[in-house]
């Protein structure tokens, strides 16, 4: 009898059964059905290109870190940090319904599975899934590892990578199995929403403990002394494993040690625990009460059933449209409302920067540059993000309504980036508006400021919509791309947050003049825009097809 | 054998099931009716092992629902109304993955999905994904998923949805002979001239309640009707059909 097949019947499944479901599930995850309907038979790889190539150009910055900083734990503390950050980020985007899959219900809930097996099956396509993407983040740092520390700090590192992996998926499921365990069905969907976006700030939040863990020389990052602070920082007890390995042994180590050690035994006896769960009929009792969120009803001021909710003012049938639904989704559409909520606690962490930047008294040129770039790009980054998820729909089928009835996709379409401008960004910008004034000690340079940010980004979002269309809620969601996408968002929000962005609005805002100047440019370009966007749009949505 | 006593569902404060008592004979096919949202899907849910009752008890094939619910899905064969599938397998995979799911031995399984797939006539579409299929197409493949290890109890729910004429008359036939087998049948469907052909008797439900049982000559006469169809509205409906058609035409003016 193999190994694998012990361990699998040691913790009560069954093994021909697990084996089955875990091929299951990797064949329907690698084969995008997405891009099968499309008809696009060079995207028909579900992972794709784009998933290696954004992680392992993550990976290739991890090993650029740990080649350019002098010292081996410091330079693997930032390597891991990178891997821990986004794997665990990339869970919380691509993977957040690893336990609570309505599919997976609907077609094996009838089927002579227990909750055991099904749950170790789904573990395994969760670990095999992060394993590929940790050592996608994780194996490129191994070269320099190698290179300037030798085999044995390498086969640390690696050993803390793999270590790592394991910690985040069981640290991922144990708290999505309680939730269903300790939550009542009817309030299963908020309180699944309000765990994604508690651990979404925790992943986004430790980034930002880092600097305060290592002190002053966060501004050079060079050298992170060991200290107590650093105890509280996960990626430092797995990075400690490579600096353990070679040789060096610092009272941290050994505690970072007992940490990776305690924590992984913890969590997998929790996991056993949860693992016997019959979580499958507590499921099964949500998606049977229809996942309603468990707030009590509001009585809507209507005249009659079925009318529209009323607007202050007269707006077009289609973004009355797109308002409704992209409501309706947030409240009963599990996956949009948490790649929704996924979204803001990164931005309110980059946001959240700065305060700690000016807490650490940088030089006045490098501050106003790192707190203008972060600040551009997390303006630019939430409504893309956000923008981009009005794409998919669990309920695209429902999308033949657009091909069946005279709607005009393409208006819809530009509906869609009119309500994530009206409904995001301009909350948004009152946000940052607030803070710029708080940071200059200026209203009117802040107001300007936040100003011209928010029509760049509105121009940025039409040119996005312009460059790639789709139909609001037509597609099926992208399992296993949200994360590379994200990641994608970041590097172009960097780059113009922190290339274009600062040059163009700090010579606007020098002076009124051409500050008037840049505005009428700006506005005349989105005005345009807007006008241009509805016929090339048209174009382009024409050839897109009902994928239902 | 299914066999139910006082089984109630409720969800909040909504109840879809009121102490329902049904026992469906080996050997017999019972035509379960209903409005729509009368409790029929919700039955069959807790039936199949996928809802838990809010009170009440019923087994299948000898085992209670709640207890032993592993035991009974491995003696049912259910044909769900939205039958979800994952599209991205081909239609043999998915009833591969059936198949190792029910414990059949690997070879003699793969001959049985041949020969399904070839007497459904969707032979030529099994290494096609299920996501390329039509609707009739994929209520094949749930049907033959469903027949896949001759099951001792069959829940069909809709089950002549989306096909052709020749399969659905493959279908009711089918049924009639596994019911000769002494299977046991539990048969929900809208279409009653075919619950009428396919049934030895019929159960009305209506509100979480069974408002009617017996063989669709006993209800038509308990409800001093001319056919099924006229009890049925008769029992369930609470205008007339005339009336409503009236109205949905006057408010299409």
């Amino acid at each position: 009898m193999s190994l694998i097949r012990r361990t699998v019947e040691a913790l009560g499944a069954d093994h021909r059964q697990w084996r089955t479901l875990t091929g299951v599930m990797l064949k329907v995850d690698m084969r995008s059905a997405s891009a099968m309907q499309l008809g696009d038979r060079r995207q028909k790889d579900g992972v794709g290109w784009s998933f290696v190539a954004v992680h392992g150009l993550a990976g290739i910055v991890a090993a650029v870190m740990v080649a350019a900083i002098p010292n081996l734990f410091s330079g693997a503390v930032i390597a891991m940090s990178i891997v821990m950050l986004l794997l665990a980020s990339a869970l919380l985007t691509d993977y957040q319904t690893v336990v609570a899959s309505p599919l997976d219900y609907d077609v094996l809930g009838y089927q002579p599975v227990s909750s055991r097996t099904y749950f170790l099956s789904r573990l395994t396509n969760l670990l095999i899934y992060a394993g590929i993407i940790g050592l996608l983040i994780g194996g490129p740092s191994m070269v320099p590892m190698l290179v300037r520390y030798g085999l044995l700090a390498t086969a640390g590192w690696l050993l803390g990578v793999l270590l790592a992996i394991v910690w985040i998926v069981l640290i991922v499921t144990t708290s999505y199995a309680a939730m269903i365990r300790f939550v009542p069905p009817d309030r299963l969907r908020r309180g699944l929403g309000y765990l994604q976006l508690l651990t979404s700030t925790m992943v986004y939040g430790s980034l930002f403990l880092l600097p305060l863990a290592i002190g002053e020389d966060v501004g050079n990052a060079i050298l992170i002394e060991p200290g107590a602070l650093l105890l509280l920082y996960p990626p430092a007890w797995f990075a400690g494993l490579s600096d353990l390995a070679a040789g060096s042994f610092a009272v941290i180590d050994g505690v970072s040690l007992l940490a990776v050690a305690g924590t992984t035994t913890a969590l997998v006896l929790v996991a056993r625990g949860r693992l016997s769960l019959a979580y499958a009929e507590r499921l099964g009792a949500f998606l049977a009460s229809g996942g309603t969120p468990g707030r009590r009803r509001r009585t809507r001021p209507r005249g009659q059933p079925g009318a529209a909710p009323r607007w202050p003012v007269a707006v077009p049938g289609e973004l009355r449209v797109m308002a409704t639904l992209i409501r309706a989704s947030f409240r009963y559409d599990m996956r949009f409302r948490m790649a929704a909520l996924s979204a803001f606690p990164l931005s309110l962490c980059l946001l959240a920067a700065p305060l700690l930047l000016r807490h650490f008294g940088d030089a006045e040129e490098t501050f106003d540059f790192q707190i203008m770039g972060i600040i551009h790009m997390a303006t630019i980054m939430l409504p893309l993000g956000l923008l981009d998820n009005l794409r998919y729909s669990e309920s695209y089928r429902a999308s033949w309504l657009f091909f069946a009835t005279p709607a005009d996709p393409a208006r819809l379409t530009v509906q869609a980036g009119n309500c994530a401008g009206l409904f995001f960004l301009l909350p948004y910008l009152v946000l940052v508006a607030g803070m710029l004034c708080w940071i200059f000690e200026d209203v009117v340079r802040g107001i300007s400021h936040a100003f011209l940010l928010g029509l760049s980004t509105l121009a940025t979002m039409q040119l996005a919509l312009l460059a790639m269309p789709w139909i609001p809620f037509s597609e099926p969601p992208p399992k296993g791309r949200q994360s590379a996408r994200q990641v994608a968002f970041m590097i172009a929000a960097t780059a113009v947050g922190f290339g274009v962005l600062p040059l163009l609005i700090t010579f606007a805002i020098s002076r009124p003049p051409t500050f008037a100047a840049m505005s009428g440019v700006l506005i005349v370009c989105c005005a345009l825009l807007q006008r241009v966007l509805a016929g090339r749009i048209r174009q382009r949505v024409e050839k897109i097809e009902f994928v239902g | 054998m299914i066999e139910t006593q006082a089984l109630s569902k409720n969800y909040g404060s909504k109840v879809a099931l009121n102490r329902l008592d049904l026992v469906v004979a080996p050997g017999e096919v019972l035509g379960f009716l209903g409005p729509n949202g009368a409790g029929k899907s919700t039955t069959v849910k807790i039936l199949t092992g996928m809802v838990k009752p809010t009170s009440g008890s019923a087994s299948v094939a000898g085992f209670d629902v709640v207890r032993e619910p592993l035991e009974v899905k491995r003696r049912i064969g259910y044909v769900p109304e939205a039958g979800a599938l994952f599209e991205a397998l081909t239609g043999d995979e998915y009833l591969a993955m059936v198949a190792a799911l029910k414990g059949l031995d690997g070879s003699a399984a793969a001959t049985k999905i041949a020969e399904l797939l070839e007497l459904f006539g969707i032979a030529d579409a099994a290494h096609a994904r299920l996501g390329e299929y039509s609707k009739g197409m994929k209520q094949k493949v749930l049907i033959s998923a469903a027949l896949l290890g001759n099951p001792e109890v069959l829940f069909l729910d809709e089950p002549l949805n989306g096909l052709d004429t020749n399969a659905a008359a493959v279908v009711k036939q089918l049924l009639r002979e596994l019911a000769a087998k002494n299977r046991t049948v539990l048969f929900c469907s809208h279409i009653l001239e075919v619950v009428e052909r396919v049934c030895d008797r019929i159960v009305v439900i209506g509100g979480g309640c069974q408002i009617a049982a017996g063989t669709p000559e006993e209800i038509a006469a308990e409800t001093g009707a001319a056919s099924l169809e006229e009890a049925f509205i008769r029992l369930t409906g609470v205008r007339e059909t005339a009336d409503i058609t009236r109205d949905v035409l006057a408010a299409l003016q």
